[in-house]
């Protein structure tokens, strides 16, 4: 296992001084590369009130390849699926090297805030989505309050 | 000829002289007694003389000054200005070759091709904003580039001619920073073009004090000088300017019209007044004389031009002075005399330039302040350290070299603006950003160095790694001594080649990969080093290594960097064989070798020769073959394309027995008959996969042979491998190129 990279320290530095506002990420402590996250569900969303628990693994070859990230908690959006994966253009063909942590947890956030149910991975969720918004937001709600408001 | 010039002076046939003088010049190198004759020839003539005839002239002058300051151009550039307008950079845009000019002087400049060291410039080129350079020159010199925008606005109102409003902007920006010589230069021209020349020659003055070693200072004050009839002192300015700049193209004209007024105006003028008293000049070829007029009408010393201050009548006061004690004197002593004031001037003119010569022209940097000096303006965005080797994109983006290297391994896209680098990466033109650099050296040297430390560091930790662990290319089997090309397109793949490039070594392992999945990829446990020969990199960032084989190993752990394989091994080679056995296996190898050539010899000829071209001929036998660490070489080269699955090459390689090695060649060879006598008659082309199959069964059949692929592993395998090398360009290379040999049954057997 070759040292960390001064960028992960870095990255893992400034998370911890200056936290995103509504997002804790934590690196695990016996390796570095796998964080623990926690985003809280956005204002006026229906996951508002929610604590969502991920997971994000640097790879190997991080920043040149895309963190891994994953909702451990479940989440009734279009766009994650029942086993958490997150379908996102920077997570993966769009991913930059210049993007960080920071940015992609930044996104997840704003994905919650704007769901795209044209671009879905839960396909089943996608369509009442579509077809009754209003109904697909109560379930989303529901949710939140069932899996992510726990503790 | 020179001798016979001033004889003619002397003889005052100064036709003669100024022709005689004028083709020594010519003819030979400047000498002061040459340029003085020719210089002072001509005027006594008679006629008017056109300004033409000086321009030889003066190009002699500017020669001799030129050949005296040796060197190219020695114009002194400051740090953190752009060469094209002296001034500090605005919108800073840096070219492919890493130096750094303002957007607008880049724009109009029509030369195409960079001013700093000549490179062309592409024509696609975007003069997209350097970015990190912009930002810390507008933290570093706030006041600066206010100014340097008002001075643009200045010389945008010169270009328009109005010259008034120009002046307010310099003086606007001189208040800002008044010791700005380049804004203090253009209004010296400002105010020129008013004819307000004593104000222009105070301000080229200033110039000149506050940056001696700068050739358009003295240029702009020898302008004023002339315009103030100051001949002399312009001409010294002038001079001093072409020391400092070889470059300057209007200083020619300027130094003609200068000696002109020193050696002819004065006359002309004198003539012109003269007829204009309504007095006609007492003219003839041999005797006029300007000394005999200035003494008949002294008044006319003073008035000759209105503001002068006396240059240029100094030239007529000494033989003035002559003239009136002793006009019909010894020639002689005339002509010596006559001269000293012009051999002075030429005297002083050298003696300014020496004075050039011993000046320090080390260029002062624009001064930082340290306080705005923040080491995490330089940090590089991809590895967050201070940028080491810096290099900005077409798009004005600056990383480390090696950081954009690796993205570029994954993406054409600039990481921070998604542009497209592809066409940067193909020029394959990139070069440090001189000024970033020189920033870092100077302002961070602590950081530099620290970073350098670093960067040493990696790279020998990358050499360690091949003292204890190598890098392994999962692809195919390799063999000791068989050429092994490649063709590297898989970014990982692309990082490790430059670490051997960056780690100055030369070899790699590679094994062969033993599953289809590329997420969860296993290779072979045993493998061969590979000695890259030759590499050639291509536009798009692959490239294509020619490799030798050179010894096997055994991988014993296995790790990762950067994203590529890299394992710790051991080096092993055949058990040497014991003296009782020896005759045995010599015995096999006389029956398995003439065997092996004429399986080969048998083949197509156009195949034969494909395989000559990936692997060579086949080597001759060793005389001391038994004792090779690895055998006799031509086995390794059969085996490198005998119809084998992977797996089984893969044991074959692991073998230290060289007569386990040689009879798995024989049986191969004996199936291979075996099939082809039983498809005689038939088709002549068989299917690859029946071939494979056939062959494979046989060797799982085969006592040693335990662990060979099952068909459908093999069909597997060839998959993956025509998937490794679709991107091969089929028109460069044969289908030898990272494939798994038994492809070439499937050539053998539609032979």
């Amino acid at each position: 296992m070759t040292a960390l990279p001064r960028r992960i320290i870095k990255e893992t530095q400034r998370l911890m001084q200056e936290p995103v506002p509504g997002i804790s990420a934590v690196p695990d402590d016996s390796n570095a590369r796998y964080f623990h996250v926690i985003v809280t569900g956005p204002e006026d969303s229906p996951f508002e009130g929610g604590l969502f628990k991920l997971e994000l693994f640097l790879p190997e070859d991080y920043p040149m390849s895309a963190p891994k990230v994953r909702f451990i908690t479940k989440i009734y959006h279009p766009n994650i699926d029942r086993l958490g994966r997150i379908c996102l253009d920077i997570l993966k063909d769009k991913w930059s090297p210049a993007l960080q942590i920071r940015t992609v947890l930044l996104s997840i956030q704003a994905l919650l805030s704007a769901p795209n149910p044209d671009d879905p991975l839960a396909n089943d969720v996608a369509e009442l989505w579509k077809v009754n918004e209003a109904e697909a937001i109560r379930n989303a709600k529901e949710w939140t309050r069932r899996y992510a408001m726990d503790n | 000829m020179a001798e016979m010039s001033t004889d003619a002076f002397m003889r005052r046939n100064y036709r003669l002289a100024a022709e005689m003088y004028e083709k020594c010049l010519k003819d030979s190198a400047t000498n002061v007694e040459l340029f003085l004759g020719c210089g002072n020839s001509p005027p006594r003539v008679g006629d008017v003389v056109p300004q033409e005839k000086y321009r030889h002239l003066a190009s002699v002058l500017i020669d001799a000054i030129i050949a005296n300051t040796a060197g190219p151009s020695s114009c002194p550039v400051r740090g953190f200005t752009c060469r094209i307008c002296e001034g500090i950079l605005l919108q800073p845009v840096t070219i492919a070759c890493g130096h750094t000019f303002c957007h607008r002087c880049l724009a109009r400049d029509i030369s195409r091709s960079c001013r700093q060291c000549g490179q062309k410039i592409a024509s696609g080129c975007m003069l997209q904003t350097n970015v990190l350079m912009k930002g810390l020159s507008e933290k570093w010199w706030r006041e600066e580039i206010s100014a340097a925008r008002l001075r643009e606005q200045g010389n945008e109102l010169c270009r328009r001619n109005e010259i008034d409003a120009a002046l307010a902007k310099y003086g606007e920006a001189l208040q800002i920073v008044p010791d700005d010589h380049l804004l203090l230069s253009k209004r010296s021209d400002a105010l020129f073009r008013l004819n307000r020349l004593q104000a222009a020659l105070e301000d080229a003055e200033a110039v000149v004090r506050l940056c001696p070693a700068w050739g358009k200072g003295h240029y702009h004050r020898g302008m004023a000088l002339s315009g103030l009839g100051r001949h002399e002192d312009a001409l010294v300015s002038f001079s001093v300017c072409v020391a400092l700049d070889h470059d300057m193209g209007a200083v020619c004209h300027e130094v003609t019209l200068a000696l002109h007024h020193l050696l002819v105006g004065t006359q002309a003028g004198f003539r012109a007044r003269c007829h204009s008293l309504g007095v006609l000049a007492p003219y003839s070829v041999q005797g006029w004389c300007p000394r005999f007029l200035a003494s008949s009408y002294p008044a006319l010393n003073s008035t000759d031009r209105g503001d002068s201050s006396g240059g240029e009548e100094d030239f007529l006061q000494v033989p003035q002075r002559l003239s009136s004690s002793s006009l019909a004197g010894p020639v002689p002593a005339l002509v010596s005399q006559e001269n000293t004031r012009l051999h002075a001037l030429v005297d002083h003119i050298f003696q300014e330039v020496d004075k050039i010569k011993r000046m320090d022209m080390k260029p002062v940097d624009l001064s930082v302040n340290p306080d705005l000096v923040d080491p995490a303006d330089f940090d590089c965005v991809l590895c967050c350290r201070t940028l080491w080797q810096p290099v900005t994109t077409p798009c004005g983006h600056t990383y480390c070299w090696m950081c954009l290297d690796r993205c570029l391994d994954y993406s054409f896209a600039c990481p921070l603006c998604m542009t497209s680098l592809a066409d940067y990466l193909a020029t394959s033109q990139r070069a440090v950003t001189e000024v970033i650099e020189h920033s870092l050296r100077l302002l961070l040297p602590a950081e530099y160095l620290a970073r350098q430390v670093t960067h040493d560091q990696e790279l020998s930790e990358l050499v360690q790694l091949w003292g204890g662990q190598v890098p392994v290319f999962v692809c195919t089997t390799g063999f000791p001594g068989v050429p092994c090309p490649l063709y590297v397109y898989e970014p990982r793949y692309r990082v490790m080649m430059r670490h051997c490039a960056e780690a100055g070594t030369r070899e790699f392992g590679i094994v062969a990969c033993l599953t289809k999945d590329p997420g969860n990829q296993s290779y072979a446990e045993y493998g061969t080093m590979l000695e890259i020969r030759d590499w050639i990199l291509l536009d798009n960032g692959c490239s294509i290594l020619t490799t030798v084989g050179v010894r096997r190993f055994h991988v014993l752990t296995r790790g990762e960097r950067d994203g590529y394989d890299t394992a710790k091994v051991e080096y092993f080679r055949d058990q040497p064989v014991p003296a009782e056995m020896l005759p045995d296996l010599k015995e096999l190898h006389e029956r398995v070798h003439p065997k092996a050539w004429q399986w080969f010899h048998s083949l197509e000829a156009e195949l034969q020769c494909e395989i000559v071209r990936a692997f060579g001929q086949m080597p001759e036998l060793e005389e001391d073959w038994p004792l090779l660490p690895d055998g006799p070489a031509w086995t390794w080269w059969l085996l490198a394309f005998l119809p084998l699955s992977q797996e089984l090459k893969v044991e074959i390689l692991a073998t230290t027995s060289l007569e386990k090695r040689l009879r798995a060649i024989d049986k191969t060879l004996d199936h291979i008959q075996v099939a082809a006598a039983a498809r005689q008659g038939q088709e002549v082309g068989v299917s690859t996969a029946q071939a494979h199959h056939s062959v494979d069964s046989v060797h799982q059949s085969g006592p040693r042979q335990q662990t060979a692929g099952s068909p459908d592993q093999q069909e597997r395998q060839n998959q993956r491998v025509a998937t490794a090398s679709h991107q091969l360009p089929p028109h460069m290379f044969s289908s030898r190129f990272l494939e798994d040999s038994r492809e070439q049954v499937g050539v053998v057997g539609s032979c």
